[in-house]
């Protein structure tokens, strides 16, 4: 029950991050310079009069650029934006090619903001599900590759014993001693520090999934250290079976539980780390959006005060991490 | 290395010879400098002719099983001689000689622990064929199926699991996946405990069937005197780690020449359910 409840909401999570290209009505650069931290719009479907339309509908904002407000804009209700559904994206955008399909979108003059804008009148909406994708999956790739480091290094330690296990170990505890988050800071600040949205995508995954194989290592050697000694693994050496033969049938199959509920608390983790950094703007530069690098417009303090909008990433993070910690420990419990 | 073991002894020669067979174990202690010896086998002298059945009783702690893993080259022993089908063995273990040794296998004592509870039937039976490398994928299934049928084992068994075994079941497919690698020796390590007598004579019965028909030498590994007299021919009485006295059963029953064969004896006669 959790755990299907756990899996049906990340499923959905990660469905709709990936179907940013359709979903998202905007370009994430694409910036509207004449709409600075616009308020999100409402949809409605009851308009002033009280008539009912099938179609939703969003009213204009009018911005007054010389207003002393902390949000100069005003909602206009004499003009309704009709919402249509998939159409096609016009010719403007800079990541988005013209001729593309998107869910839901308005006639061109208008703009329609869900989540509101940021100082460069970026929608927040189309950020929010394209940064979504570089922040899970930057979660979710270096989880693989701690949790491969792990088995590879923990299966060693485990399974040989003796000189391996005490060099693997020794590594492991020296990693386990340094806070991670110093590690991470100290090894990116000996990179370059600007870097395409990809190479830091790509270097920001490595860092934190090469710093990481300690605790999966660990567990890992645990469960092969008890199971290498067993009958049925002294049955298949006695039949000639390679170390290699005994790992992949016999030992390692065994570690993959506690990998799985391991994979279930790392994911969130690195999620937060990739987060963290973008935040501090060590991690994936602009214009690629990350939920890291939209909260950063967070560290001044007028935004805080004035534009509530710009929490969204953080919000989002929420029932991300909540799912994450459900779904370890619905694992835990059926293993 | 011992691939065709049949051509190169003569019929008298002992299958097995062990001469002097010594093992021990290093226990650590609290302290790095605290370590110490336990001394499990001191000088074992043994012999089995081809086709023999014997027997190898002994108290808890003689050394019945490290024999038993010491001539199946599941342990390195320190000092002594094999002589297996006419050739002198190395003393090694598998890590030294990956390839085992095939021809001498070994049911293992509790076939809850040596059979991979992740495995099905078929997947176990077949194992030591894929790891000798033997046949095809299609030729190995098909091996294991008759494994399966030659131990007794329904058609339907090939896809279940161990825990949806009894514990009868189990034996007969540890028994599957010893024969598998064709040996010519088999230990059996206790590979009658703990079943119910009527299991235990039907599993004894399926062991002497095989062992006539394919012409096995066992080497069996009991507690209970009673199916000594039945299945072996021949008895060896182990303590300390030293084989005390050899005979044949029915001479060692009735007169036991060493301390711990009278001992033994005198076990039996006090369990009422004893028929000579």
């Amino acid at each position: 029950m959790k755990l299907k409840f756990a899996l049906l909401g990340l499923a959905l999570i990660h469905v709709l991050v990936l179907g940013a290209g359709f979903l998202a009505p905007y370009d994430p650069a694409e910036q509207n310079r004449d709409f600075p931290f616009a308020p999100p719009m409402a949809l409605h479907l009851v308009d002033t009069q009280g008539h009912f339309h099938l179609r939703p509908f969003a009213y204009a904002q009018i911005y007054h650029p010389e207003s002393s407000a902390a949000v100069p804009y005003e909602i206009d209700r004499s003009r309704m934006i009709p919402v249509h559904f998939f159409v096609k994206l016009a010719a403007e955008g800079g990541m988005g090619q013209s001729g593309e399909w998107r869910l839901f979108g308005v006639a061109p003059p208008h703009r329609l903001f869900l989540l509101g804008t940021d100082d460069f009148g970026r929608d927040q909406f189309s950020r929010l599900l394209y940064g979504g994708r570089v922040s899970l999956f930057a979660g979710l790739l270096a989880t693989a590759l701690s949790l491969a480091l792990g088995l590879v290094l923990g299966g060693l330690a485990g399974f040989y014993a003796s000189l391996p296990d005490h060099l693997i170990m020794g590594a492991s505890e020296l990693f386990m001693a340094l806070p991670w988050i110093y590690l991470l800071f100290a090894v990116r600040a000996f990179l370059p520090l600007h870097l395409g949205a990809q190479e830091s995508f790509f270097l920001l995954v490595g860092l934190i999934g090469l710093t990481g194989w300690a605790r999966p290592s660990r567990l890992v050697r645990g469960v092969v250290l008890s199971a290498r000694h067993r009958d049925y693994v002294l049955a298949a050496r006695g039949f000639g079976a390679s170390d290699f033969y005994l790992l992949r049938r016999h030992i390692l199959p065994e570690a993959l539980g506690v990998l799985l509920t391991q994979a279930a608390l790392l994911i969130p983790q690195y999620i937060l780390a990739e987060v963290t950094l973008s935040f501090l703007g060590l991690g994936v530069s602009e214009p690629a959006p990350s939920w890291g690098n939209m909260l950063a417009d967070m560290q001044k303090l007028y935004v805080l005060e004035s534009y509530w909008w710009m929490f969204a990433a953080g919000v989002a993070l929420i029932p991300v991490f909540l799912l994450y910690h459900l779904l370890a420990d619905a694992l835990q419990q059926s293993p | 290395m011992n691939s065709d073991p049949a051509e190169k002894f003569s019929q008298d020669d002992a299958l097995l010879r062990v001469r002097g067979l010594c093992k021990a174990y290093a226990r650590r202690g609290n302290w790095a400098w605290s370590h110490s010896r336990v001394e499990s086998l001191r000088g074992v002298d043994l012999e089995i002719p081809a086709g023999e059945s014997l027997a190898l009783i002994g108290a808890s702690g003689s050394g019945k099983s490290s024999l038993a893993r010491c001539l199946a080259c599941l342990e390195k022993p320190d000092c002594g001689e094999i002589w297996f089908a006419g050739r002198k063995l190395a003393l090694e273990d598998v890590s030294a000689n990956p390839r085992g040794r095939p021809k001498i296998q070994m049911v293992f004592q509790d076939p809850g622990l040596s059979l991979n509870p992740r495995l099905t039937a078929t997947e176990i039976v077949t194992e030591p064929l894929l790891i000798t490398g033997w046949g095809a994928g299609a030729d190995r299934a098909e091996r294991a199926a008759e494994l399966l049928k030659l131990v007794g084992l329904g058609a339907d068994a090939g896809g279940r699991l161990p825990s949806q075994f009894s514990g009868g079941q189990r034996r007969r497919l540890s028994i599957a996946r010893a024969l598998a690698a064709e040996p010519i020796l088999l230990i059996l390590d206790e590979a009658l405990a703990g079943l119910d007598l009527a299991t235990q004579a039907q599993i004894a019965n399926l062991l002497l069937d095989l062992q006539a028909e394919r012409g096995l030498t066992y080497l069996w590994i009991l507690h209970d005197l009673r199916l000594v007299a039945r299945l072996a021919s021949r008895v060896a009485v182990m303590d300390e780690g030293r084989i005390v006295e050899t005979a044949p059963t029915a001479q060692l029953l009735r007169d036991p020449q060493s301390p711990p064969g009278r001992l033994l004896k005198e076990s039996i006669l006090t369990t009422p359910l004893w028929i000579s």
